[in-house]
């Protein structure tokens, strides 16, 4: 069995894949990847189902020694991936040799990336899904010392597989959602303010996006319901919540939007101080 | 194969013959909120539970999952099957079937009240005017209803706390609440299944797990049972959190027939 060896975990640094579907009735998160247009991207460069189990990695990225040949690629934000200290060329497949060592640097866009290797990662499957979630399983996150085993039989064929991601992912700060199950509940002011103000991000996690923006105070709450990863809530001091997937099952603020699922993906993509605006798609 | 065209739902209203109406909202591409427009209370939540067996009796093809709420039902589909009208109507009329009895089981969970495990249990007596001794009582004394899961994995949102106990939750909430802890916020009570921050008043602390990510089902108490709560000493608190005896059993069951 080849092995990852986690030299340095990096600031958050997961196993995810598609999402533990079919829990939610015991107040279980969906969790799984952020980005999920980069997720399956990476998976399908190195010809996996692309709901395999990825590595998702954060602004600052982890130092892993390899044990085991394998295809590889990595899909989403540049973090500087280097091999053995040659850089890596973000969404074309790779070869790494046993021994060698995956290093990442400084940031240069986006927030999250993904690391695939043929035949994805082993973990212990709980509830449906290897995503790391506690306390479904038993941490949030990988730490230093901690070993992931893939298969390393699977060919490591020469494999030219390439795309291109395109920028404006990356760079767009115009958000589409559709009207939530509350969006009536607002005044007509209240909605132009929402869909006009420029949001900055104050805050985020694998929970989700606190966005402010100069929005009055409300005191709407809602008895407690179904939400969803991409719902936008309406909190009383006026800031809004975008629920990303390790986000409750259920909430009592005010429903007013949905993220459109590409738009998540974008979202996974920025952090603190950056602005966005959300516009109602037709 | 057949191509489904994506709709998008936007209250659409059905009516059904001596029923309160039910609105459907899309929530988003795959998921399908039902919406009861009534309040809160053990009919509702009976009709909740009925249509969730419903659903997945009959629609199993094309439902994923369900979770639900006081007054509301997810419904999470494939797209690629059903289209979000189609759905509404189809569950609309699965809803029409003359209702069976279902099944449902009372639970008891021990809880100590001691200072130990009460960081808020004087506070919050002297608040309502109570000693803690009344409080402890009038906390125990009733049956809850368990009306759905959420906020954390195995979080029972129970109904049935008496008004006298009613009690706005801190304005700032504590950084950690340990598992087990039992607590008041607003008009609730509940059982923190593992430490978690919140901004609820705790009064004492359940020394059983119910909630366990590798049984089948991962938690024993649905929608739909009873829970009463009973007051332990510190001694009987150490004893089954040391077993660590996580097999609970109903101590009744019981038909419910609308």
């Amino acid at each position: 069995m080849g092995q990852l060896i986690i030299q340095k975990p990096g600031l958050f640094t997961s196993i995810q894949d598609a999402g533990r579907y079919g829990y939610r009735r015991y107040g279980v998160p969906l969790s799984g990847m952020m980005d999920t247009y980069h997720g399956r991207l990476a998976n399908m460069l190195v010809n996996n189902p692309t709901d395999s189990a990825v590595l998702e990695i954060t602004q600052s990225g982890p130092t892993i020694q390899v044990i085991g040949a394998t295809v590889a690629a990595i899909s989403g934000a540049d973090l500087s991936a280097c091999l053995d200290d040659q850089p890596i060329s973000l969404n074309s497949a790779f070869l790494i040799k046993s021994g060698q060592k995956l290093r990442f640097g400084a940031p240069r866009y986006g927030v999250r990336t993904y690391l695939a290797v043929r035949g994805g990662f082993r973990a212990d499957v709980i509830m449906n899904s290897r995503s790391m979630f506690a306390p479904i399983t038993s941490k949030n996150m990988l730490q230093a010392g901690d070993i992931i085993e893939f298969d390393d039989t699977r060919s490591t064929e020469a494999h030219h597989a390439s795309v291109s991601s395109p920028e404006s992912f990356f760079t767009t700060a115009e958000l589409l959602a559709t009207p939530g199950p509350e969006f009536d509940m607002l005044t007509t002011s209240m909605r132009n303010q929402l869909l006009k103000a420029v949001w900055t991000i104050s805050s985020h996690n694998r929970m989700g996006y606190q966005l402010n923006a100069e929005l009055s105070a409300n005191h709407l709450s809602i008895t407690t319901a179904p939400v969803t990863p991409g719902t936008v809530q309406l909190t009383p001091s006026g800031s809004l919540l975008v629920l990303a997937r390790d986000a409750q099952v259920t909430g009592g603020y005010p429903r007013v939007l949905q993220l459109c699922e590409e738009c998540q993906n974008q979202l996974a993509q920025k952090t603190s101080n950056q602005q966005v605006k959300i516009t109602l798609q037709n | 194969m057949e191509t489904i065209q994506p709709v998008w739902l936007s209250q659409s209203i059905y009516t059904r013959p001596n029923m309160d109406k039910l609105s459907f909202h899309s929530l988003n591409a795959d998921t399908l909120l039902i919406q009861w427009n009534s309040s809160v209370d053990q009919n509702l939540l009976y009709e909740i539970v009925h249509t969730e067996n419903a659903i997945h009796e009959n629609l199993s093809d094309v439902v994923l999952e369900t979770y639900p709420a006081y007054t509301s039902i997810a419904v999470h589909y494939n797209p690629q099957r059903i289209a979000a009208n189609a759905l509404a109507k189809a569950i609309t009329s699965c809803l029409a079937a003359p209702k069976r009895p279902m099944t449902f089981s009372e639970w008891q969970l021990p809880v100590c009240y001691d200072s130990t495990f009460a960081s808020d249990l004087e506070p919050l007596a002297k608040a309502k005017n109570l000693t803690p001794e009344t409080l402890i009582q009038k906390h125990s004394e009733p049956t809850y209803l368990v009306h759905f899961i959420g906020f954390l994995p195995g979080f029972l949102y129970l109904g049935g706390l008496p008004d006298t106990l009613h009690h706005p939750r801190k304005a700032t909430p504590d950084r950690a609440i340990a598992s087990g802890a039992v607590a008041i916020g607003g008009s609730q009570t509940g059982i923190y299944p593992m430490e978690s921050p919140g901004g609820w008043h705790v009064i004492g602390n359940c020394p059983i797990s119910f909630f366990n990510p590798q049984g089948k089902p991962p938690c024993r108490i649905r929608p739909g049972d009873r829970v009463r709560f009973q007051a332990i000493s510190v001694e009987t608190h150490r004893k089954l959190a040391r077993e660590k005896n996580d097999v609970l059993n109903p101590i009744d069951t019981f038909q419910w027939d609308s």
